[in-house]
């Protein structure tokens, strides 16, 4: 990967502000430069890995709520923890949705020393089923290690705080993001 | 039909940001679509959204600004003639380029009757972690600075005054023409005004820059 330096031109019209570019390539059309310029954030973008799942957490006796949220915030740290063990250096976002029946919880994190942020929209104390939806997207290791890694730890904190689950989707992407810009 | 876009980084609050500004925008008689853009298959963001009372447009599968720009094309042609929306808010992926998305919406004009305006390019960047940003995906984060008309200091509210004198160097650096702005989604500081510029005000089209840009080097070009 490489980083050009672009200069660039903002031109102010009273309300209507333009901002574009002036770069340095040696293209006439300034379509062809905003495409090179395209190719090479995609290319920086690359460096970021995604992955997503769904579980099934069903437990007919249900599952305390308070407990069924530790599980979810300590799986997004321990999942995020273990993709910086392998060499991810920022973390995009890791972002979670339990749907309790009509009702949500909603959580988001994007640093592992900043406690993660709960939006706790449902009213049950007991939850005996939900679906959860875990997005994790990291900079600097690709899809399947991430996959690798939420795998990894998955068993162990579903064990410590007792959730029993199934996994109900595996969102495993290939990386795609410039393909289109390569014939 | 005006389009906004609240750009930014992966984890800069966009999601936060777009449901109360919405709640504003809907509050002052507008009809508002939501279209959502996420970097994976499921768009987490979009079932944040809904659970916050709002319905938004989940497009996954790329980014809107360029892999499925014909899809964000159509999808904002359906909007205009299914729902006829005064200001179409949109949250890119995190990883889109602003003038991409300009043009990308622009080119939906040539699939129905419809006119495009751009509501002023707003870049929220996180103040929480302004130093780690700029080392690990500097580029990226200079690109969306650099394409905003308004850049909004996000999580003012976690962050340190150092932080927050950082970034808003770090952006003044980036880019000296831009209004930079506190935001803090959570208290709700800066909703306001992003609110009013979104709904009175206007940016530059990607085509008509692009034709200025052109004429400009000619012009040069024989000097």
């Amino acid at each position: 990967m490489h980083h050009d330096d672009h200069d660039h031109d903002h031109h102010h019209d009273h309300d209507h502000e333009h901002h574009h570019h002036d770069h340095d390539h040696d293209h006439d059309d300034p379509a062809d430069e905003d495409s090179q310029l395209h190719l090479e954030i995609h290319r920086a973008v690359d460096e970021l890995g995604k992955y997503a799942i769904e579980l099934d957490i069903k437990d007919p006796n249900g599952i305390p709520k308070d407990r069924l949220i530790k599980f979810v915030d300590d799986l997004m740290r321990t999942a995020t923890d273990e993709c910086i063990e392998h060499g991810a250096d920022l973390i995009g976002h890791v972002k979670s949705f339990l749907r309790i029946g009509d009702d949500s919880v909603m959580f988001s994190m994007v640093h592992p020393e900043i406690p993660t942020v709960i939006q706790d929209n449902s009213s049950v104390d007991s939850v005996p089923e939900s679906l959860l939806v875990m997005h994790i997207i990291v900079h600097g290791i690709w899809d399947d290690v991430i996959r690798g890694c939420t795998l990894e730890v998955l068993p162990d904190v579903a064990k410590k705080w007792d959730i029993p689950y199934s996994i109900h989707a595996d969102y495993f992407d290939t990386e795609k993001s410039i393909a289109h810009h390569e014939h | 039909m005006k389009i906004a876009q609240i750009a930014g980084f992966l984890g800069s609050g966009k999601t936060t940001a777009l449901m109360r500004i919405v709640d504003g925008l809907v509050s002052r008689k507008n009809r508002v679509a939501i279209v959502v853009n996420d970097v994976g298959d499921i768009s987490v963001d979009a079932k944040f959204i809904e659970a916050h009372g709002l319905k938004a447009k989940e497009i996954s599968g790329g980014c809107i600004c360029c892999q499925i720009a014909g899809s964000f094309a159509e999808t904002l042609a359906m909007l205009h003639d299914s729902f006829d929306p005064d200001i179409v808010i949109v949250e890119p992926s995190g990883v889109a380029i602003p003038w991409g998305l300009k043009r990308a919406a622009e080119f939906s004009e040539s699939k129905t009757e419809v006119v495009i305006e751009h509501a002023p390019v707003i870049t929220l960047v996180d103040s929480s972690r302004i130093d780690v940003l700029m080392k690990a995906v500097k580029r990226l984060v200079e690109t969306q600075i650099r394409e905003a008309d308004i850049c909004f200091i996000n999580k003012v509210d976690v962050a340190t005054d150092d932080d927050i004198r950082k970034t808003e160097e770090a952006i003044r650096s980036i880019n000296q023409t831009a209004e930079i702005r506190r935001m803090s989604a959570l208290t709700g500081e800066g909703i306001d005004y992003a609110v009013e510029a979104i709904e009175t005000r206007t940016s530059a089209r990607y085509d008509k820059a692009n034709e200025a840009e052109l004429l400009k080097k000619q012009y040069n070009a024989g000097e």
